[in-house]
């Protein structure tokens, strides 16, 4: 092959993998700096993936709900929805309508919901549902999250809401706060914690 | 051909007296035994088990998720892996073109920089998504790779990987309903890297590979677009396998690495005939209701298509029965099949015939062309088929020992007989 076309090919092999890094950093760049902040109420639980690391899975109660198809809307199978955002009575993010064309001028998110011929829809999938973590803070947060026993009596887990930047139906985790405070902030805490060592007599 | 007991007897045989040093060095010539090649290859190896570890370990550094880093500070570093990489393929382009522990090297620790590269992005930015998601987006970026610089071991990867995401995508998708196009596409792409290779370094051992993965590849991928698993099913699986036992011999060049297509689809070809050795798999699967047929129509349709092209192909270059018998599995399944209509005990004695047949066809084979392997996978699938019926029949152990010792028997014998005559030819040589 001549040296000339060599180096073009190459180029051109560069410039798509840098280029599509480039890309997708752009796309949740952006919307991590306009898109509007919705708070969405979450358990987070703790799996992990062989090449990304550690991450809680965001579970959200904006998930669950009960929302009512028109006539031929309930297709079985899977089936793609624009999800209109609102926000409930203690401001937490819940999705108002399913609509099945768009995209509506409102703020929305892209969702999946799965229908079996019936006339309304009880459980949909949002297009975020996880939380990266460093390495060992998964199982500490989900630890975090889990029911308190205290002399015998149950303490309700702490309460847990992600953070999410929308932005033309795009949307990007910013953060997870536990009970106000951001996760990070829990596990410094815990971690400084950890450290102080215990002395035994 | 290379034989590493050749290269430690030479010099044996040379301080013995046995071989004159032209004799010697005609035989290393032959067998490219010389040590600048074998330098080489041992670089090679070094180079491709150096650059695997590299790779893995950035990968696996990126995994631990550096949470303290402001997210701009990981934004940069993102990139790095994927700039290191090409950095060290351009110099493999341009310094090293010749050297191929250099090619496959540096494309192997782009590959990884790329995975690192969008792993990382993944944590940054909380990505969504089941690893299938991840596994095609890093597919898409690798394949470049398979034709610039074009190397074999990346290829593997590739191919692997695009497997684990079809297969992903059709298991683990609630619903069912979603087919691994987007596998299809990128096996597609990967064709014309395979048919470059089998050009270029054809008999290499890299090629060998490249086929095998191809072979599962391809086979495994095509059986991910059906919705149901019926009769039909199971006898375009059975064809395809018998097809791919007739790969050699689309391809002029006999010494071309196209075994593995045949060892694939002999195994798949041999895997379906000793289940349906079995009566009541006949009686499950002619009691379902046969209208998978009706769904797949298009998919079974296209892979018969296939098959009945390669058939017609190397129709022309293969006699009946030639090398060995697993095309002529698919005609002796078909008449099964038309006999299970009527009865699928009788059916089900046919296929043990056919297997007695195909394991003898390959005794003989063996013997004749004085092979052990192939001598030996015929025992194998005659013994194996008299002792699947311990199984479906009601024997006293009594009976069951003294046929297993009779197998038994039967092994030593052929292989003690096949040695002495190999032997015998030795000498007369």
């Amino acid at each position: 092959m001549d040296k000339r076309v060599k180096w073009v090919l190459f180029g051109v092999m560069a410039a798509f993998q840098v280029g599509a890094l480039a890309w997708m950093i752009r796309d949740h760049e952006q919307v991590l700096e306009d898109g509007r902040v919705y708070r969405f109420r979450t358990a987070p639980i703790d799996p992990r993936d062989p090449f990304r690391g550690e991450y809680v899975v965001l579970n959200f109660e904006a998930e669950q709900g009960r929302w009512p198809l028109k006539d031929g809307e309930g297709n079985t199978g899977t089936t793609q929805a624009y999800g209109v955002l609102g926000l409930d009575s203690a401001g937490y993010a819940v999705i108002t309508t399913l609509l099945m064309e768009g995209p509506p001028e409102e703020d929305h998110l892209v969702v999946t919901f799965m229908t079996w011929g019936g006339d309304t829809v009880d459980r949909i999938a949002l297009p975020f549902d996880r939380y990266y973590m460093q390495e060992g803070d998964g199982a500490v947060t989900e630890k975090l999250l889990q029911t308190q026993w205290i002399e015998s009596e149950p303490t309700p887990p702490l309460p847990a809401h992600a953070v999410v930047r929308v932005l033309n139906g795009q949307a990007v985790v910013e953060d997870l706060v536990i009970d106000g405070r951001p996760v990070k902030a829990w596990l410094e805490e815990y971690n400084a914690k950890s450290a102080v060592p215990t002395v035994s007599y | 051909m290379r034989d590493p007991r050749l290269s430690e007897a030479l010099p044996e045989l040379l301080r013995e007296g046995v071989l004159e040093p032209e004799q010697a060095e005609r035989i290393r010539r032959h067998y490219g035994l010389d040590g600048a090649r074998s330098g080489s290859a041992m670089l090679l190896v070094l180079s491709i088990i150096g650059s695997v570890l590299v790779g893995l370990g950035i990968i696996l550094i990126v995994a631990h998720n550096w949470d303290d880093l402001p997210r701009a500070a990981r934004t940069a570093l993102a990139f790095v892996p994927v700039l290191l990489g090409l950095s060290l393929v351009a110099v493999s382009l341009f310094r090293n073109a010749e050297n191929v522990a250099w090619r496959e090297g540096s494309a192997l620790l782009l590959a990884s920089g790329i995975m690192a590269s969008v792993a990382l992005i993944s944590q940054i930015y909380h990505i969504h998504g089941e690893l299938q998601g991840y596994l095609l987006f890093c597919s898409v970026l690798i394949l470049p790779l398979l034709y610039l610089p074009g190397s074999i071991v990346v290829t593997l990867g590739f191919l692997a990987m695009v497997l684990w995401q079809g297969v992903s995508v059709r298991t683990e998708h609630w619903g069912g309903d979603a087919f691994p196009w987007a596998m299809l596409g990128l096996l597609a792409a990967s064709v014309p890297a395979y048919l470059t290779h089998a050009r270029s370094h054809g008999q290499s051992i890299g090629f060998w590979w490249h086929s095998l993965f191809m072979a599962i590849g391809t086979g495994v991928g095509a059986n991910l677009f059906y919705s149901d698993w019926e009769l039909a099913h199971v006898t375009v699986l059975l064809a395809m396998g018998s097809a791919y036992t007739l790969v050699p011999w689309l391809f002029p060049d006999p010494k071309l690495h196209t075994w593995p297509w045949a060892l694939v689809g002999g195994a798949t070809v041999l895997i379906i005939l000793f289940g349906f050795s079995f009566r009541p798999v006949w009686e499950e699967l002619l009691r379902a209701d046969q209208q998978g047929f009706k769904k797949d129509v298009l998919p079974l349709s296209l892979l018969a298509v296939a098959v009945l092209t390669v058939f017609v192909l190397a129709h022309r270059r293969r006699t009946l029965f030639e090398r060995w018998p697993y095309p002529e599995g698919l005609g002796l399944f078909l008449i099964c099949l038309g006999v299970s209509l009527a009865s699928p005990a009788w059916a089900a004695i046919l296929v043990n015939l056919s297997l007695l047949a195909v394991g003898v066809v390959t005794i003989r084979l063996g013997i004749t062309t004085r092979s052990l392997k192939r001598m030996n996978l015929g025992l194998a699938v005659v013994s194996l088929t008299i002792l699947m019926r311990f199984f479906d029949t009601d024997l006293s152990f009594v009976l069951r020992g003294l046929v297993f010792i009779a197998v038994g028997l039967g092994f030593l014998y052929m292989n003690l007989r096949m040695l002495r005559e190999q032997k015998r030819d030795g000498q007369a040589g």
